[in-house]
C-alpha cells in the first residue's frame, strides 16, 4: 500500500509547481552565487582560496535562506494541491487510511528536499565548469580542487537537519487550507535564523538546526544539532500523525 | 442490525455540525440492486448523510452499516467495494484523464486495463490523454463517475451527479446511472433535488427533512397509489358541474368551458366522460394527469411544515 500511495502522490505532482521548484530553488541560489562572484572578481578569489569557497558560499546561502523557504514551499504545494482542488474527499473515499496519506506526503516532501539538494550539487558543478570554460579562472590550475569540498556530507546533513521544520510545515499546511499561512510562517521563521541561530538559544529554534549542523562552530555543536533534529522531528511526526490523521473531511 | 438485502442501513443516526443538529435520529434502509434517490431541500442533511456513508465524517451516535459492514470500524473494507462522487467532481486539473484514474487503480490495487473498461462505460476513451483542465463540466462529471466505477463497486454513492450540467449532459448522466445496476450489478444511492431527473431514474425514494426521513417508498408504489386530476373541456361548465354533482362527484369550474375533478383514479375517467356525454353536453377534451414526484415531494414536505 505504501508503494502504491507513493506512486499516486508522485503522479499528482506531475506538471505541478512542486517539481519545478525542486529545480528552480537551487538554481536561484547558484545564479545568485554566480552574480556575486562575477561582481567581486571571482576569478581572483577562486585562485586565492580554491573552489572550496564557491561550495561554501552556495552551502551557506542554501542553509540560511533557501532551504528553510523551500521546505515551507514544497509542503505547502503538496498539501495545497488537495486543498485547492478539494480532492481530500476523493482520496479519503479510496481504501487508504488518513495517517498513511499524511506520512506519504511527508515522505514525498522529503524526497523533493533531497532532490533539491542534488540539484544544488549539479548546478554548482555546472557553474564551476562554466567558470572554467568562460575563463573566469584558470582551469588547469584549479580543476583538481574543484570537488575537494565535502559537499555530499554537508547536503546529507542538511537533508536530516531540515526534518523538524519539514514536519512542522507539513502539519501546518495539511491543517490550514490557505497556502499563504504556512508560507508566511516559513518566511518569518527563516528570518529568525540570522538572529536566534547565532545565539546560545539556537537549540530551542528548529530552523537554526540546519545551519548549526552544517556550519556550527565546533563538531560537538554539529552533532548536537543532528541529534536534536532527529529527536524533535520524531516527536513532531508522532504527535502530528496522531492529531491530524483523525480530521473529518468537509471540503 | 443490518440485513443482507440492504446495502445501506442507518439506525438512529445523529450528527451535529458547529453546534447545530443536522441529522436527528435518522433511519434509512437502502435495498440491494436499487437506484435509490435521496431527496431533500438544500440544508436538510443530504450531503452530511453522504459524508457519513462514505466515511468522510463520523456520526455522533447511532449505527451505520454499508454493504453489511459497520462504519467507521470497517471503513477500508467498505471503500474497496464503494464508488462515490461527493459534491461537485474533485479532480487534479494538471493531470490527464488516464493519469487521474491511475491514482484510483494504484490505491484499489487494480490492473491498468480497468481504466479502458471504465472509460468505455462513461464514453471518455477519446479524451483520456487530454488534460482535465480542458474538460467540460459534463466530461469532468463523467470522469469522476469513471473513478467511482473503478473496481466494479457493489455500491455507488452519488451526490447531486447532474448538478450544473446542461440538459443533454443531464440526460447522458441519467442514462448512465440507470444502466449501472444492469451493467455492473451494483446499487446506486443518489442524492438530488432535481425531482424530474429522479423520477426518470430511481426505483426507490426517500425524503429527508429536518434531519429525519419523512417518507421512504418504491417509486412505482408512489406513482400507482396516487390519484390524479381530470380536466374536462365542455360546452357549458356550469351544466357539467351540476350533472357531476348529481352523481356525487365534485367538480371545480376553471372557466366557462373548463372544469377540474380532483383526486380520481384512472378507472373512473370513462364513467365520468359518459355522464357528461349522456347528458347532452358537448365534451371537447378530457385530460387526465397524475401528480409528479415533485407534487408528491411538496405534499410530503408541506405536511410536516404545517
Amino acid at each position: 500500500m505504501w508503494i502504491a500511495l507513493l506512486k499516486s502522490e508522485l503522479l499528482k505532482t506531475k506538471r505541478s509547481l512542486s517539481f519545478l521548484m525542486m529545480i528552480a530553488c537551487p538554481f536561484a541560489v547558484v545564479s545568485l552565487q554566480a552574480l556575486l562572484m562575477l561582481n567581486k572578481d571571482g576569478g581572483a578569489m577562486i585562485e586565492k582560496s580554491g573552489w572550496k569557497m564557491l561550495w561554501m558560499m552556495g552551502d551557506s546561502l542554501w542553509c540560511y535562506f533557501m532551504l528553510p523557504l523551500y521546505v515551507a514551499l514544497v509542503s505547502a504545494l503538496l498539501n495545497g494541491n488537495e486543498h485547492k482542488n478539494q480532492t481530500w474527499r476523493v482520496m479519503m473515499t479510496l481504501p487508504i487510511k488518513q495517517y498513511q496519506l499524511y506520512l506519504t506526503k511527508a515522505l514525498l516532501a522529503w524526497f523533493y528536499i533531497v532532490g533539491a539538494n542534488i540539484f544544488l550539487f549539479v548546478w554548482t558543478a555546472i557553474l564551476i565548469l562554466l567558470f572554467m570554460l568562460l575563463g573566469v579562472t584558470n582551469p588547469a590550475e584549479n580543476f583538481s580542487s574543484a570537488f575537494d569540498y565535502p559537499i555530499i556530507k554537508q547536503l546529507s546533513k542538511s537533508a536530516i537537519s531540515c526534518l523538524p521544520i519539514l514536519f512542522f510545515q507539513h502539519a501546518l499546511s495539511w491543517r490550514v487550507q490557505n497556502i499563504v499561512a504556512p508560507l508566511a510562517v516559513g518566511v518569518i521563521a527563516t528570518m529568525g535564523i540570522l538572529k536566534i541561530g547565532q545565539s546560545e538559544h539556537w537549540i530551542y529554534y528548529p530552523w537554526s538546526y540546519i545551519t548549526m549542523a552544517n556550519m556550527g562552530g565546533d563538531p560537538d555543536a554539529q552533532t548536537t544539532a543532528l541529534i536534536l533534529s532527529l529527536s524533535v522531528s520524531g516527536i513532531l511526526l508522532f504527535v502530528s500523525t496522531l492529531w491530524l490523521s483523525r480530521k473529518e473531511v468537509y471540503s | 442490525m443490518n440485513t443482507a438485502s440492504n446495502v445501506i442501513e442507518l439506525d438512529s443516526v445523529t450528527k451535529a455540525l458547529g453546534g447545530i443538529k443536522i441529522l436527528k435520529n435518522l433511519n434509512l434502509k437502502v435495498p440491494d440492486k436499487s437506484v435509490f434517490a435521496f431527496l431533500g431541500n438544500n440544508g436538510e442533511g443530504k450531503s452530511t448523510t453522504i459524508r457519513i456513508l462514505t466515511g468522510l465524517i463520523k456520526a455522533d451516535s447511532g449505527s451505520v452499516y454499508v454493504l453489511g459492514k459497520r462504519l467507521p470500524e470497517q471503513s477500508i473494507e467498505i471503500r474497496r467495494q464503494l464508488g462515490c462522487i461527493v459534491d461537485s467532481p474533485a479532480l487534479y486539473p494538471q493531470l490527464n484523464g488516464e493519469e487521474f484514474l491511475r491514482i484510483g487503480c494504484y490505491l484499489k490495487k487494480l490492473g491498468m486495463r480497468e481504466i479502458d473498461h471504465v472509460l468505455d462505460i462513461v464514453d471518455l476513451a477519446n479524451a483520456r490523454f487530454n488534460k482535465i483542465e480542458h474538460y467540460s463540466l459534463g466530461m469532468k462529471q463523467r470522469l469522476a463517475l469513471a473513478m467511482a466505477l473503478l473496481g466494479k463497486p457493489r455500491l455507488l454513492i452519488l451526490d447531486e451527479p447532474t448538478n450544473g450540467l446542461d440538459p443533454s449532459g443531464m440526460q447522458e448522466i441519467r442514462e448512465l446511472i440507470c444502466s449501472l445496476p444492469q451493467k455492473l450489478g451494483c446499487s446506486v444511492f443518489v442524492s438530488s433535488h432535481l425531482l424530474d431527473e429522479v423520477e426518470k431514474m430511481a426505483t426507490h425514494v426517500a425524503v429527508l427533512e429536518g434531519g429525519n426521513v419523512l417518507q421512504q417508498a418504491e417509486l412505482s408504489n408512489i406513482v400507482n397509489q396516487q390519484t390524479g386530476q381530470l380536466r374536462l373541456e365542455v360546452s357549458n361548465s356550469s351544466n357539467a358541474q351540476g350533472i357531476l354533482k348529481s352523481r356525487s362527484i365534485e367538480a371545480y369550474i376553471q372557466s366557462e368551458n373548463q372544469i377540474i375533478i380532483k383526486d380520481i383514479e384512472s378507472q373512473d375517467i370513462a364513467q365520468i366522460n359518459r355522464y357528461i356525454i349522456e347528458s347532452g353536453i358537448e365534451l371537447l377534451q378530457s385530460i387526465y394527469s397524475k401528480p409528479s414526484l415533485e407534487d408528491w415531494f411538496l405534499t410530503a414536505t408541506s405536511k410536516t411544515r404545517s
